[in-house]
């Protein structure tokens, strides 16, 4: 079945029901947790992982996209009336929202945010559909030792995006993959680091080890901060149909922005948080009204929130090729691709393609489903503002834990979620990325298996890395990310 | 060794220090532990574990390095130059130290104690309550929420199967 009729099935099985009831749900929800600062789509989505269990794949699936598409408009409903992103994605987007608030404008503002983020987004999804022929052909090129170091790679990349030591990074990383060897060895069958318990043979729970990581450390930190919940009745003027228009007026900031937050958010670790940075920025640079951004220019909510949305098609490639998340929430949901029986890679673009585009076609689909809740609803948005986090803090709590049992009805599994949610905490306090950490967890497994695969392949040559062209321009790519800014620095310093 | 924490050091306070040692302990344990496995599966433990040693050791002994190292080593370096914090979510700003924080830690901790002796569904309405009252939300809050998650996970216990009413004291798991 070629390409086109692999689409036409994917919009059968998306517009099918219970799926399609499952992609409305997981918007709605997606965007409620957006607007809730402090949730957002990585932990909203680890929350219901767990119990995407009993649904069939699809299904499971698109709930979790559903999720994050919606979380990345719903992070601008707190951060346009409340001066507070609901994710980092929405972070620039109080730079011009919120006075677009003050000026007695929300309405408005939210319009744009709706509009914005269904362009950036859909854009992006349209630009990964069409691509894709191209990235099947691309990955179909990747062997075992291009794998193991496309994994060192999405490692190595992490710890230069994030703002933080080098080493701390690679130490947290690595410590995660060393945490994941713990189980049946892979090559040998045999039992590591299991303490003769049968509950450790399968291992740490990747997906307890994410809800323990995204929900409960979140949880620990959100109580010890200071929330910014607005207590009075916001004032919502501006019009709906002048918000929509002046994203019309101003495209190409939208298209640029949108195509902005796809390549950044195809790089491992970056995500929407560096994105509506980047984005706003070039658009206050390249703008006739530059002057204007920071006091509540339209231009400046279309960047981040075009932008912010853009992330996720962007972020889904690396993902689904190669395994490697693009950012937080794609962690995620590559916890839900292996839970569910499928493995990243070239069977994602081949046997199981019909998946694939369900995914693209949900995201694109959630757009328009953002579009039309955003403007719909956009009068009665501010109710999520007046939620008290110290209501929500204990009830996710136990979320996470119900779903740390329902994995394998295994204690194991809620210790590892209860010891990881507390060391997430503490690594993400003293500056160690737990990205980074999440990332070796889930590439570890993948790395080894690689590794001595290639060992294999090679008769115990280490040379197997180097002597290919394509796994000698990632080592080259590793050394150059790991090493290449300190040279630079010196260099500068020297001149 | 002298473990007093240096002026410019990427290691600060005591959080990070026993931060540290787990990793540390951890780490040199499987380093250990894999040398009774069979080379094939001991190759790929004992890589991680000796690089995470390495950092720890680097980290922490970081003021004594040659400065080129030192650089490496101390320096953060982002190639994405950024307004304001763009980093991901998990360092958008400082995370203080204070009660709230330490109070959820030591409370996640003995409601899955409790959990695990009674029966999480038991132990859950014990939890929300006693969560939301230290918090001093209203009377009626702390009964609805405490009600809620009571059903929430009554229903998990009921439509996934789960054994959430038995602890080690009642019902034996």
């Amino acid at each position: 079945m070629g390409v086109v009729g692999t689409l036409i099935e994917a919009i059968h099985i998306l517009f099918s029901w219970p799926v399609f009831g499952w992609m409305i749900l997981g918007v709605l929800l997606g965007i409620v947790v957006g607007a809730l600062p402090g949730i957002g789509a990585a932990l909203g989505m680890a929350i219901v992982l767990p119990f995407t269990f009993p649904l069939d794949r699809i299904s499971a699936l698109v709930l979790l996209i559903g999720i994050y598409t919606g979380a990345m408009y719903g992070g601008s409903i707190a951060a346009i009336l409340i001066n507070t992103p609901g994710t980092g994605g929405a972070a620039a987007t109080t730079f011009d929202g919120y006075p677009m608030t003050r000026k007695g404008l929300a309405t408005t503002a939210l319009s744009i945010s709706a509009t914005a983020s269904a362009i950036g987004g859909g854009l992006s999804l349209l630009t990964l559909i069409l691509i894709s022929p191209l990235l099947i052909e691309l990955v179909l090129l990747f062997g075992s030792p291009e794998y193991f170091l496309m994994a060192i790679l999405g490692l190595s990349m992490i710890t230069i995006v994030a703002k933080t030591s080098i080493v701390k990074g690679l130490v947290a990383g690595a410590f995660g993959m060393l945490l994941a060897t713990i189980g049946i060895a892979p090559s040998t069958g045999e039992s590591r680091y299991t303490f003769g318990l049968f509950a450790l043979y399968d291992g740490l729970s990747f997906v307890a080890v994410l809800i323990g990581l995204f929900a409960i450390s979140e949880m620990i930190k959100l109580a010890a901060e200071q929330s910014s919940i607005a207590t009075n009745d916001l004032e919502m003027g501006g019009g709906i149909t002048n918000g929509i228009k002046e994203v019309f007026y101003h495209p190409i900031c939208t298209i640029k922005s949108g195509y902005i937050g796809m390549a950044i958010g195809a790089i491992p670790g970056a995500g929407a948080s560096v994105a509506n940075f980047i984005a706003y920025g070039e658009a206050s640079r390249s703008s006739k009204n530059s002057d204007e951004f920071g006091t509540g220019c339209s231009e400046g909510v279309i960047a981040s929130e075009a932008s912010n949305s853009g992330t996720i098609g962007g972020s889904l490639i690396p993902t689904l090729s190669f395994g490697i998340p693009g950012s937080a929430a794609t962690a995620v949901l590559l916890g839900g691709l292996i839970m569910h029986g499928l493995q990243p890679g070239p069977h994602l673009f081949k046997e199981e393609l019909h998946i694939t585009y369900s995914l693209f076609l949900a995201v694109l689909l959630g757009n328009i489903i953002i579009l039309l809740t955003g403007i719909l609803a956009i009068t009665r948005m501010s109710y999520l503002t007046r939620i008290n986090t110290n209501k929500i803090i204990p009830v996710v709590i136990v979320l996470a834990f119900l779903g740390g049992i329902a994995l394998r009805t295994n204690w194991i599994d809620v210790i590892t979620v209860l010891i990881l949610g507390i060391l997430g905490y503490y690594m993400v306090r003293n500056n160690y990325s737990i990205i980074a950490f999440v990332l070796g967890v889930i590439l570890g497994p993948i790395a080894e298996e690689n590794l001595l695969r290639s060992l294999q392949i090679s008769g115990g040559s280490w040379n197997i890395f180097v002597t290919q062209p394509i796994s000698f321009l990632l080592m080259i790519l590793i050394v150059v990310i790991l090493f290449g800014p300190f040279v630079k620095t010196a260099l500068a310093k020297r001149s | 060794m002298d473990l007093k924490i240096p002026a410019n050091s990427p290691v600060s306070g005591t959080d990070e220090l026993l931060l540290l040692f787990l990793f540390f302990i951890t780490s040199g344990y499987m380093y250990l532990e894999a040398d009774s496995f069979d080379s094939t599966a001991a190759l790929w433990p004992q890589m991680l574990a000796a690089f995470v040693l390495i950092g720890i050791v680097s980290l922490l002994i970081q003021n004594y390095l040659p400065e080129p190292l030192q650089r490496v080593v101390a320096e953060s370096v982002s190639v994405i130059e950024v307004n304001g914090d763009a980093e991901m979510k998990e360092s958008e700003e400082e995370i203080t130290k204070n009660e709230s924080s330490l109070f959820v830690v030591l409370t996640s901790i003995t409601y899955i104690a409790v959990g695990y002796l009674i029966g999480l569904v038991w132990a859950t309405p014990l939890f929300v309550a006693i969560y939301t009252a230290w918090f001093q939300l209203k009377w009626y809050i702390i009964i609805g929420l405490s009600t809620l998650t009571f059903v929430i996970a009554y229903t998990f216990m009921t439509f996934m199967h789960l054994p959430l009413d038995r602890g080690v004291i009642f019902g034996g798991i």
